[in-house]
């Protein structure tokens, strides 16, 4: 009856219990989306080196990364990979992190010299225009294309240097690092190199580890650093989620500080609306566990609820939201969502105890007061 | 011979605050109550009745004395072993009903029937038995807010019920009802007190009880005091006609210069909202006969 009476008290402060349900789930909802939009920006600043077809990157020694990093390697390194058993073939970008004038705005872009169209580390996909490159011509990615009113045969710019856009490519978009495909000689004399390359993508041959090659390249090249496809990507991915970490962490007590301030905000309005129910409920003989499990049950009843529809506005928001804006990914793994259900019972308990004392010092005498 | 006592009250005081400002709500009140009996606890306002009720409940501690109930005296109970007292052995009959607006009227019946071993479905049949005693089969699954103020008290009467308690304590149980349903009320805890053998306190202003009730106790400054009877002064409630105590009743406004008494709060929120109805064209309130 007490379980009863804890559930229809919330619904008949239907105003009090949606205005709570609303802002916990907005909370909730503001901490996943946030995880899901730096989780879906480390799978895609990994994006590159997974779809590049290398088995093993070589760059220069002591770098681990793609992202933030700087790497260059001289021409006799790809000459010397070469001659490695078990590669089968090899190819070499150059690679510059840098601003990229695109429509009336400049943007932050990973910018891919390449030497052929058919390399390792060129274009994956394409849903416009052509593949090859030639000297002052560029791929940018179709969403930053659109993003920035860009089509095949506008125009960007890289430094002191304008390129016409001869196709976009499609996956190579991301919000802090699109990929700007240009060739490779232009980004040479971009940055006065010659000779240099940033990174040599190897191929293993048939039954090759590449974990294995990649070891062999570094003792028999020597002075470079080699790491397979699969160590890069995670390099990179953890690299990514390490800067994110502490924000996240950051925006995550926010939130949930948040939550918990209006669970507690609305329990306390709950009790003070209810006191002569629960004096009521004292008087009948009724301990003071019962009133604490009513509160503890009505927190929970709240941030529980607010967390499943914190929960379907974030798979609506998967859905329809790449669509509303198209520079949006979002990634939201199950181990986010376990996550913020933890902190979300922690929310309901630390409110219910902030509660707790005033509940229990209700004064049974109260039902004598008309 | 007299029934063995449900509960005794000996020597109790209640004093709140201390020094020069404390106060003696009740002081030295002793009494007895047996099964079956119905004892009314009359007095003006503020003279210790609803103090002493709640003592006797185990809603409130005694500062001295003994109040022995079903053989403990709870007045040295520990707070985390009084619920259980009140759960087991009183039962309350409120004046503002103190339903709980959330539940049914079958619901607010069995909701301390949640406190016994056999729990809710083993106090079904004895509900069913008192929702037809008390003529609220019909409304059953109904909710407090749609329920008149008689029905009302006897959703609460059926819930003080139904835990079989032998003690029933009701503190103005008509005051907030009109004459008809006061006497509907008071008819129900005599037979209440006759059929269940319950010891019923009745604290009160409405002298209507006093008919129905076998005891009648005079509190007057926290202290046990012989009726005033040349003090008495009655007069008559210009809404119901009842006759009331202008000495002791809690009720009362005045009116085109002219003091109205009523039996009830009732009562007067009536003659407040249309006063002209009830003091034009009648005589005015003089002493009753």
């Amino acid at each position: 009856m007490i379980g009863r009476w804890t559930v229809r008290g919330l619904l008949e402060a239907r105003l009090r219990t949606t205005g709570s349900v609303l802002a916990v789930a907005a909370a909730l909802l503001l901490v996943v989306t946030f995880r899901a939009v730096w989780e879906a920006e480390a799978e895609q600043l990994a994006a590159f080196v997974e779809n590049a077809g290398a088995d093993v990157w070589v760059m220069q020694e002591h770098v681990a990364n793609m992202h933030m990093a700087t790497s260059f390697v001289s021409g006799s390194v790809r000459r010397r990979v070469e001659r490695v058993e078990g590669v089968e073939s090899v190819s070499a970008i150059l690679y510059l992190n840098t601003m990229v004038e695109a429509g009336a705005r400049s943007r932050f872009s990973y910018v891919v010299g390449i030497e052929r169209a058919d390399q390792m580390g060129g274009p994956w996909s394409m849903s416009q225009g052509r593949a090859e490159i030639e000297a002052g011509e560029a791929i940018v990615p179709e969403i930053l294309a659109r993003v920035s009113g860009l089509r095949v045969g506008s125009s960007i710019r890289i430094g002191d240097r304008t390129f016409t856009v001869v196709g976009l490519s499609a996956g190579t978009f991301s919000l802090a690092n699109p990929i700007t495909f240009v060739h490779a000689d232009d980004l040479a004399d971009l940055l006065s190199l010659v000779g240099y390359r940033s990174y040599v993508l190897v191929r293993a041959g048939p039954g090759v580890d590449p974990d294995v090659l990649a070891a062999r390249i570094r003792d028999e090249v020597g002075d470079i650093a080699a790491l397979s496809t699969k160590r890069l990507v995670e390099s990179d991915t953890q690299l990514a989620r390490q800067m994110g970490s502490e924000l996240i962490l950051m925006m995550t007590w926010i939130c949930a500080v948040l939550a918990t301030m209006l669970v507690a905000f609305f329990l306390h309005l709950h009790a003070s609306h209810g006191v002569h129910d629960l004096a009521v409920i004292k008087a009948l003989g009724f301990e003071r566990g019962t009133l604490y499990r009513v509160v503890i049950v009505q927190a929970c009843l709240i941030t529980g609820v607010a967390f499943v529809l914190a929960m379907l506005l974030a798979l609506l928001l998967q859905v329809v939201g790449p669509r509303l804006v198209p520079v949006l990914a979002l990634t939201f793994s199950l181990s986010d969502m376990a996550a913020i259900g933890l902190a979300a019972m922690g929310v309901a308990l630390v409110s219910a105890l902030t509660v707790a004392r005033r509940v229990g010092r209700v004064d049974p005498l109260l039902v004598f007061s008309p | 011979m007299r029934e063995s006592a449900v509960l005794q009250v000996e020597e109790v005081v209640k004093q709140f605050g201390s020094g020069p400002t404390s106060v003696r709500a009740v002081d030295g009140v002793s009494l007895r109550v047996s099964r079956g009996e119905i004892t009314l606890i009359m007095g003006p306002s503020g003279s210790g009745k609803t103090t002493l009720l709640s003592m006797m409940g185990g809603l409130l501690r005694p500062t001295s004395g003994r109040i022995v109930l079903a053989g403990r005296d709870i007045a040295k109970l520990s707070e985390r072993e009084l619920p259980a007292v009140r759960a087991h052995h009183v039962g309350f009959i409120f004046q503002a009903f103190n339903l709980l607006g959330a539940l049914s009227v079958e619901e607010n019946i069995l909701l301390p029937a949640q406190l016994l071993p056999g729990g809710v479905e083993g106090a079904r049949d004895r509900v069913n038995g008192l929702l037809d005693r008390l003529g609220l089969e019909a409304r059953r699954g109904a909710y407090p807010r749609t329920l008149s103020g008689g029905e009302k008290q006897r959703v609460a009467i059926a819930r003080a019920l139904v835990n079989e308690a032998p003690l029933l304590l009701a503190d103005e149980p008509t005051g907030n009802l009109d004459s008809e349903r006061g006497r509907e009320v008071t008819m129900l805890l005599h037979d209440i007190a006759r059929d269940e053998g319950c010891a019923v306190v009745i604290v009160a202003h409405d002298t209507r009880i006093e008919d129905v009730a076998d005891t009648l106790v005079w509190l007057e400054d926290g202290r046990l005091a012989d009726r005033p009877a040349a003090g008495m002064s009655w007069t008559r409630d210009p809404v119901c006609g009842m006759a009331v105590d202008v000495s002791s009743s809690e009720f009362m406004m005045s009116y085109r210069g002219t003091r109205y008494v009523f039996c009830s709060r009732r009562c007067l929120e009536r003659f407040e909202s249309n006063p002209s109805m009830y003091a034009v064209g009648r005589s005015p309130p003089g002493e009753a006969s």
